[in-house]
């Protein structure tokens, strides 16, 4: 097991501080230096100024609680910066806050029920995308719904056999409606426009095998 | 009266199997579902490029089916790229390989744009040299105003601006989908018109970029597409 490092001064002497006043002071270097990410990640989370501020003073409170215990559990293995896993937990920190303010969601809860409703799957975007759902939607005869559901089940066989990279791809722009240099950025992925280009070669990839089952009539 | 830190639904972090199928794409995993989230480090290493092979992996196909960390990426990567954390990444082997060419191209224009600069009348190095910020991926970033990325515009109507930058003078391009120029220009203005007789095809998509020059390109918005409304 690794021992956890402490990547920035300030944060040693928070760790180890001689006394309270060197602390208190080691706790104000920190702020000065990642308050700015603190602030980005309240801010992000929406709502209004006063939201965003007891959103911050709430990550504050619990990165000093049980003598830095948050703080305390990064470890600097080289492979990520200690501002993005600040920022991850500061995420995880506000997701505690929105649920200690307005409780848990349930899984049957109505909140839950229509945010699912409303979302529609990965295989009805890319059906949408593909023009499918455009062929059969003046048809309510029960053999057109019986063609639907073959299609959608071919479908979603064709997405879950795509390479995962290429599916979590589609379900950033599709369902999570990210933008394609965004996708890139997150992803590593390079340019934009190579990753255009490779969307549509995800999306033929799909209509190939749809084409391949029979379905000939799914647009580029 | 419910306390947050009561239960913290990310400290689960190994050997818990998610009951949720990898294959299903459809179903959707939830939070109520008690999936074993991703560990705060894997996340941030995902975003700062430094994880690979079958790490990278494993975060891909979480993320894949779990709604949750898949919008902590998001949330955290906008957060990050806002205070310019893409300097501090780690390199991928895969992103490195696109900024051979980006590098490569940069240079060149600095080849071609430091003699016309050279010829200014009365103007000093410094004059004519905005400051140097780079980036990880060696430019500074022009923030676009308009249009947006894939807002359609009619054709009549394509003009672009974007945040000034310390520069010389802005070079703007039109490209299509496959990357070939059918449009540019410079000015020392931050907006641009495509002109009339520019062909643009109704329904068509393409792609504009600024480029900042000063001794070379200093800054630019890197691609941003743009759709001809039909």
């Amino acid at each position: 097991m690794s021992t956890p490092s402490t990547p920035l001064p300030a944060l040693k002497l928070l760790f180890a501080p001689p006394d309270d006043t060197a602390r208190e002071k080691a706790w104000a270097d920190f702020l000065v230096g990642c308050s700015d990410t603190l602030l980005r990640v309240a801010r992000i989370m929406g709502g209004d100024e006063d939201a965003v501020m007891d959103r911050y003073a709430f990550i504050l409170d619990a990165l000093r609680r049980d003598d830095y215990r948050r703080l305390r559990a990064y470890v600097n293995d080289g492979t990520g910066s200690f501002d993005t896993w600040l920022a991850v937990v500061a995420r995880r920190l506000c997701t505690d806050e929105y649920r200690g303010r307005y409780g848990r969601a349930q899984s049957d809860s109505k909140t839950t029920s229509e945010r699912r409703a409303v979302r529609r799957s990965l295989g009805d975007l890319v059906g949408s995308e593909l023009g499918l759902d455009e062929l059969l939607s003046h048809d309510d005869s029960p053999d057109a719904a019986l063609e639907k559901k073959e299609w959608r089940a071919t479908l979603d066989a064709a997405l879950a056999s795509l390479d995962t990279e290429d599916r979590v791809i589609l379900r950033l722009r599709f369902e999570d409606d990210v933008s394609v240099p965004e996708i890139a950025r997150l992803l590593g992925l390079g340019s934009s426009f190579s990753l255009y280009r490779r969307v549509n070669r995800i999306l033929a990839s799909v209509r190939t095998k749809l084409e391949a089952a029979g379905i000939y009539d799914a647009k580029t | 009266m419910r306390k947050a830190a009561r239960f913290h639904p990310f400290v689960c972090t190994e050997s818990h199997p998610a009951r949720v199928l990898v294959t299903d794409t459809s179903g959707r995993p939830d939070e109520e579902d008690h999936v074993t989230h991703l560990r705060e480090a894997e996340l941030a290493a995902f975003l700062d490029g430094g994880l690979m092979g079958a790490q990278r992996r494993r975060v891909q196909a979480h993320i894949d089916i779990c709604e949750t960390c898949r919008a902590e990426l998001v949330d955290v990567g906008r957060a990050t790229e806002r205070r310019g954390a893409l300097a501090k990444r780690v390199v991928s082997p895969l992103s490195r390989r696109w900024w051979i060419p980006a590098v490569a191209a940069a240079g060149i224009a600095a080849v071609l744009v430091i003699p016309r600069l050279a010829t200014r009348p009365g103007a000093t190095p410094e004059q004519t040299r905005a400051p140097r910020i780079t980036d990880a991926e060696g430019q500074r970033r022009i923030e676009p105003i308009a249009p947006l990325d894939d807002v359609t515009v009619p054709a009549t109507e394509m003009v672009f601006s974007w945040h000034a930058v310390p520069a010389d003078v802005y070079r703007i391009s039109l490209l299509t989908t496959s990357g070939d120029s059918i449009w540019g220009t410079e000015t020392s203005d931050t907006i641009a018109t495509v002109p009339g007789s520019v062909s643009v095809k109704p329904g068509g998509s393409y792609f504009w970029r600024v480029d900042a020059v000063a001794n070379g390109i200093v800054a630019t918005t890197r691609g941003h597409r743009v759709n001809v409304a039909r």
